[in-house]
């Protein structure tokens, strides 16, 4: 999943990058509000990470103008105060969660995941097509019980993949998702996870739609 | 509490009130039966005397006695003894006086009676019912009740309504201080008349509230900055310390990692030693450490500790000093002076310059630290004195500020009885201007 992290202290906004990134999201990072509120409104991000007090446009007003658009994104902010007030008022404008600092890497990543989950109408944290289960809380995957080791990548595509059951996905959604903006792209890099994914899981879970994308079959 | 007050002024206004009417009426009925009784009288002694006027005749030789006819109307009863006690005449048997003891009126069994002594020496005794008399006061008294007591729970009615009315605003005034004791503290007292009494203690507790609130909400806003300034570091302390120990890591990053670190706790400590300078400048408690101190030595050492810096961004420090003395404690007012001395360097781009003067100005020393920095907008000068409140947050953190200088400074100098002021020009600079009471000495 890719993610926006909108925090102005660049030392928090590096570890915490650096932190999601090796719990395989995809992050971009946007130093102020301004251009927060750019990138969320450019790019359809599978969460954004909001931090309140920044300079200039606040986290509050970045919130608001976002839900104004009838961006549907899922919000959770980071808070530095713990008054119940901020807590209201940033769910009422259309947060979908919070955490206040300091806060457990963890929690930030369970709680990410969470949301991807919710956006996707997938409460549960496993998702079960044919004989392949997906753990997706804890990123394992097995095949007719015995575990399957992938890549992250290959892990973020099938999960995306398993989210929108039914549905064909675009490589160039996968690439939304999978990748942020300091990667650099190979054209038929999606192409090969997938082909590596067929051969792991078996050639007949994943479908291809020529022009279209792919799926997984309901 | 209230009803009690109410009931209280009302028991007493009523009781008053009461007083009054039963003195009235008691005054009235004793007026009203001494004019009756003195006018009973002279009937009675006339009569006496037209009675004797007829006897006289008589006692001289026949012993005729004819007593003249009574006045119409008036139920007179008289008896009439000789000399010698002999009862001569009565009108009605049934009251069967005795002899009077002496001559004058008298009241004997609800009747009054007028006693004459004739020249001859016969008695004679007019007497009539006080009855009617006493039927007279009594509906008089019962008129006094009805209307006395009409009037009573008029005012009593009128007076629980009234006073109600005039503590009604203690209703109001309780009920806003029991919203603030729940943590409302928006809530304000109603004011109508701020003519009465109760409307100005009104305004006096709405100003102390508004007062109470400011500083409950600067607290409070105080509380949250400090919070968010720590809370920040330690974030990333922990997300560092968490990410550095996931799994083995090169060199390279671990050096990151702990500059990282590094830099994170710097900035909790930088907080926290800035919010034990204010607390302690607040506080107040350095106030046996005050001694004469030359300023413009202490201005000099603000301006020492920050040349290396001012150097390394290509800064023209430049400091002008002449003899100032004024009583405080040295290590806060170089505290004082250098946090603005360092906040002109830090803000000023390569280039720039920084003039820091100390000079007298009759009883005032005045230190002017004029930098050509990228100055601040009018709207945000008056708060650049409060905590956490930084005119430029990325350059201010990134050259490790707390925002928290200028408030150690204003309190401070607030605690030596002087002041902070800026001016500044967006684009051209600012100049602050630190003003403490100078001692009489000059040289």
């Amino acid at each position: 999943m890719r993610i926006l992290l909108v925090e102005d202290e660049p030392d928090l906004a590096g570890t915490l990058s650096r932190t999601l990134e090796e719990a395989h999201f995809a992050v971009d990072v946007a130093p102020d509000g301004d251009e927060g509120l750019f990138r969320a409104r450019e790019i359809d991000y599978g969460a954004i990470v909001l931090d309140v007090m920044l300079p200039g446009r606040d986290g509050w007003a970045v919130l608001e103008a976002l839900r104004r658009d009838g961006r549907v994104t899922p919000v959770l902010l980071l808070t530095a105060r713990d008054a119940v007030s901020d807590r209201v008022r940033g769910l009422n404008l259309g947060a979908d969660d919070y955490l206040t600092k300091p806060f457990a890497v963890e929690e930030l990543v369970a709680r990410l995941r969470a949301l991807e989950r919710r956006a996707a109408g997938q409460p549960t944290p496993e998702v079960t097509v044919r004989d392949v289960r997906i753990d997706v809380a804890g990123r394992r995957v097995f095949r007719a019980g015995r575990e399957v080791d992938l890549t992250g990548r290959e892990f973020a595509i099938l999960a995306l993949l398993a989210h929108r059951r039914g549905r064909v996905v675009s490589r160039t959604t996968i690439a939304g998702q999978i990748y942020d903006d300091r990667s650099e792209v190979i054209s038929n890099a999606i192409d090969v996870h997938v082909a590596a994914l067929r051969r792991k899981l078996g050639a007949g879970l994943i479908e291809t739609r020529r022009g279209l994308g792919y799926l997984i079959d309901a | 509490m209230r009803d009690s007050l109410r009931a209280r002024l009302l028991l007493w206004y009523s009781a008053i009130l009461a007083l009054v009417i039963v003195s009235f009426a008691a005054a009235a009925g004793y007026l009203v039966w001494r004019a009756r009784v003195a006018t009973l009288d002279a009937e009675l002694a006339a009569r006496a005397d037209a009675l004797a006027a007829a006897l006289e005749p008589a006692t001289a030789g026949t012993f005729d006695f004819a007593p003249p006819p009574a006045p119409p109307g008036t139920p007179i009863d008289h008896v009439v003894w000789t000399a010698d006690g002999t009862l001569i005449d009565q009108t009605d048997p049934s009251l069967a006086p005795p002899l009077p003891a002496a001559p004058g009126p008298r009241t004997r069994a609800g009747r009054r009676e007028v006693a004459v002594r004739t020249t001859s020496g016969a008695w004679i005794l007019t007497g009539r019912s006080l009855a009617p008399v006493r039927a007279e006061l009594l509906s008089l008294a019962g008129t006094f009740a009805l209307v006395g007591g009409a009037a009573l729970a008029l005012s009593l009615v009128g007076g629980w309504w009234w006073v109600g009315r005039a503590l009604a605003p203690i209703d109001r005034i309780s009920r806003t201080a029991r919203s603030m004791r729940d943590g409302d503290f928006s809530a304000r007292i109603p004011v109508e008349h701020v003519e009465t009494e109760l409307g100005q203690v009104a305004s006096a507790l709405n100003d102390a509230f508004d007062r109470l609130h400011e500083t409950l909400e600067r607290q409070r806003r105080f509380a949250a900055d400090a919070s968010h300034e720590l809370r920040t570091p330690l974030t990333t302390l922990s997300t560092e310390l968490q990410w550095a120990r996931a799994r083995d890591r090169s060199p390279d990053d671990y050096r990151r990692s702990l500059d990282t670190c590094a830099r994170a706790s710097a900035r909790m400590e930088g907080v926290v030693l800035k919010l034990l300078a204010l607390a302690r400048a607040e506080a107040g408690a350095d106030d046996d450490r005050r001694q004469p101190v030359r300023l413009d030595q202490i201005v000099r050492a603000a301006a020492g500790q920050v040349e290396r810096l001012a150097a390394g961004q290509q800064v023209a420090l430049d400091v002008q000093t002449e003899f100032v003395e004024v009583t405080g404690d040295p290590d806060r007012l170089l505290e004082a002076v250098g946090n603005v001395v360092l906040n002109a360097v830090q803000y000023t781009r390569s280039g720039g310059r920084v003039d820091v003067a100390v000079a007298r100005e009759g009883p005032e020393a005045i230190v002017r630290v004029r930098d050509t920095g990228p100055g601040i907008a009018p709207a945000d000068l008056p708060r650049v004195f409060d905590p956490f409140v930084r005119a430029d947050p990325a350059r201010s953190r990134a050259a490790g500020g707390s925002g928290l200088g200028l408030a150690v400074t204003r309190a401070i100098l607030q605690r030596h009885g002087g002041r902070i002021s800026g001016e500044s020009a967006l684009g051209r600079g600012t100049t602050m201007t630190m003003r403490i009471p100078a001692t009489a000495r000059t040289r």
